[in-house]
Order: C-alpha cells, then sequence, then structure tokens
C-alpha cells in the first residue's frame, strides 16, 4: 500500500503517537542524528540550548549536551510530524510562531528548558500533526 | 437568562484527517493534543468545521507562520529555510476537505454577551467574561464552555476562527464545532450529510487563500 494512502489508516496515527516514547529508550547520539535528518543542524542545535552547529556534532560523536531533556521532547515532537506528514512540515513547524506561546516558535520555547515548555510542545506538535 | 443561538448556515466545511468527514478523532489521539472544544474530561468528542474551506486551511496551516526572531537566528547559523510549498503540501497530503450539508440546526453562539453571561452563571464564576476568554490560546475556558453547553443538551459551539482573529482582527471567519451524542458513538448531535470528499492538497485555489492571509 502507498505510504499516504497507509497513513490516512486512522491506526498509524495511533501507532505513530504509541512510539513516542521511544525517545527515552534512544541514546543521545542517536535522539541527536534523527533530529538533524529531520529539521537540520540550526534547529537541533537550538533544541540543545545553543546557537552554534558544531556542538551538534560533538554531541553526536558523545559528548554530552547541556539539555538532553529537551532534545528528546524535541524529538517527540519532530518524530510525529515527520512520521505523519514529512520533514519540511516539520522544520516550518518548529520555526513557526503559535499563538498558545505568546507567537514564539517551537524552538524558542523548548530553550526556556522547562518541564512545561517540553510538554507543551510535544502536545502542540501531535495537535498539529493528527486532527 | 440562556444561551444565544447561531443558526447553521446550509454547507459546512472541514479538513481533517482521513476522508469520512463526520468521523471523530480517535480518544486517545485527543487526549494527547485537545482542541479549543474538546471537553476538559473527555465525556464526549467535538467535530471541528468552519463556514470555509479558506478558515478551515487557516486554522491548519497557522502553525507553520514564521517567526521572525527563530529565521534570524537560523540565518545567522548560516541554515536553510524550509520550502513553504513543500511544507504546505506535507503538511496537507494525509487530510481531506470535505463538504457536508446541514439540517440548519442551532449551535450555541457563545461569543455572545448572552451566552457568556449564561456560561458565567452555570460554571459559577464571579468575573464576566470577555469573547476573547474564549478565544484565547489558554484553552481551559473554551473546554469548559464546551462541556457545560454539551451538558446542556446543545448541539454544539458557534464562534470566531480565534487562529484567524490571531492573524488579523477583522477576520469573519466562522466555526462551527458540533458534539457526538455519546462518547464513542461517532453521531453527531446535528444531523450532517457528506457532500463531497476531496483530498485536500487538490484544494488549490482555497489552499493559496490560506496562504495569502497567513502570508506562508
Amino acid at each position: 500500500m502507498h505510504e499516504s494512502a497507509r497513513l490516512r489508516e486512522g491506526l498509524d496515527r495511533e501507532a505513530v503517537l504509541s512510539r513516542l516514547d521511544h525517545a527515552d529508550r534512544l541514546g543521545i547520539p542517536e535522539v541527536v542524528r534523527d533530529l538533524v535528518d529531520w529539521i537540520g543542524l540550526g534547529l537541533t542545535a537550538m533544541a540543545g540550548g545553543v546557537n552554534e552547529t558544531r556542538f551538534v556534532r560533538l554531541w553526536i560523536e558523545g559528548k554530552r549536551p547541556r539539555r538532553p531533556a529537551s532534545l528528546r521532547a524535541a524529538w517527540r515532537a519532530a518524530y510525529v510530524i515527520k512520521a505523519l506528514c514529512g520533514g519540511e512540515a516539520a522544520k516550518a513547524w518548529f520555526i513557526g510562531q503559535k499563538r498558545e506561546f505568546d507567537f514564539q516558535s517551537p524552538i524558542r520555547v523548548l530553550q526556556e528548558n522547562t518541564d512545561d515548555a517540553r510538554t507543551a510542545i510535544v502536545r502542540a506538535a501531535v495537535r498539529f500533526a493528527t486532527n | 437568562m440562556a444561551f444565544q443561538f447561531a443558526n447553521l448556515p446550509r454547507r459546512i466545511y472541514r479538513v481533517g484527517w482521513g476522508d469520512d468527514p463526520l468521523a471523530y478523532a480517535p480518544l486517545d489521539i485527543l487526549k494527547k493534543g485537545p482542541g479549543r472544544w474538546d471537553d476538559l474530561r473527555f465525556r464526549f468528542r467535538t467535530g471541528y468545521f468552519a463556514d470555509s474551506l479558506v478558515t478551515c486551511f487557516i486554522e491548519t496551516l497557522v502553525d507553520l507562520r514564521p517567526d521572525p526572531a527563530t529565521v534570524a537566528t537560523l540565518l545567522a547559523m548560516g541554515e536553510q529555510l524550509p520550502d513553504m510549498d513543500l511544507a504546505v503540501s506535507e503538511a496537507l497530503a494525509p487530510k481531506y476537505a470535505s463538504v457536508v450539508i446541514t439540517a440548519e440546526d442551532r449551535l450555541v453562539d457563545i461569543a455572545h454577551a448572552q451566552s457568556r453571561e449564561e456560561f458565567r452563571l452555570r460554571a459559577r464564576r464571579r468575573k464576566r467574561l470577555k469573547a476573547g476568554d474564549f478565544l484565547a490560546a489558554h484553552l481551559q475556558v473554551p473546554r469548559r464552555a464546551a462541556g457545560i453547553v454539551y451538558d446542556g443538551g446543545y448541539a454544539g459551539i458557534c464562534a470566531p476562527s480565534a487562529e484567524a482573529l490571531a492573524v488579523n482582527a477583522a477576520s469573519v471567519a466562522v466555526t462551527y464545532n458540533i458534539f457526538e451524542t455519546l462518547l464513542d458513538s461517532n453521531q453527531p448531535r446535528v444531523a450532517l450529510v457528506p457532500h463531497t470528499v476531496r483530498p485536500a492538497a487538490e484544494q488549490a485555489i482555497d489552499i493559496a487563500s490560506a496562504r495569502d492571509f497567513l502570508r506562508i
């Protein structure tokens, strides 16, 4: 079955959402590698709390980032949009301003580095991709 | 005092997942990302419709409007910005655009002063509410209102499109949010008949109008 036709079947949304917790089982280098694939170096750097892409390569090589929880939240949000819509939509979503975040983008909200911010962006990503 | 009603137009529109315009989102999904008019306790589900496909597309694509500060940061890092044509087509790829015929049932016009006062009394709130409280980014008040309107036996809620108003304060776009009869019944409280169902991405003119409105 064609990918888009398969995705249109309701079960796939549930299957994708059931994999969100997979982020907790991945090592940080894998999380970062996926994020680079899906949303690019720049957004991955911002998700990890820095504004320079050189740090991203260090994280992939095993250096511990300052904000691993934010990277895992970014993985969840990126995963659900990438899986159900596509990578470019995921990238645009991370950059897009959201009313619920006072017209900031999810990636800037993630830089607040709080549990509330991380929960809110994953929830917003699910809403965008599944409704 | 009682809720003020709004008549449903003869046709309403939906852009949503799957090719059944009357299907409600699975509960597990709602719980992970509830919408504006979803009950706080998930005792029933809400179907989201609007006055035009353009309004539906505005609500669907509004999250893609670039945040200038983020764009500036990425450009300073030498990063490429997303291809918006591709991003829009991806965002709409799994979705369908539908036209639905209604039986002109009445919904509660929640932004009307009379309805706001009725809600205040039923919710036992001290402070009066402004229309904006139901359209705010924080969803506590509208989700509570959905529960109270549902408990009153009404079919749903009519309200301005919060997303369109946030982009342009002069917007007159309207949403129609219709409750299901009982949880998991998949039956709306209003008689609705699907008219046409097409892949959302094929609605080029309406998508272009929505993108023009959102400037994306």
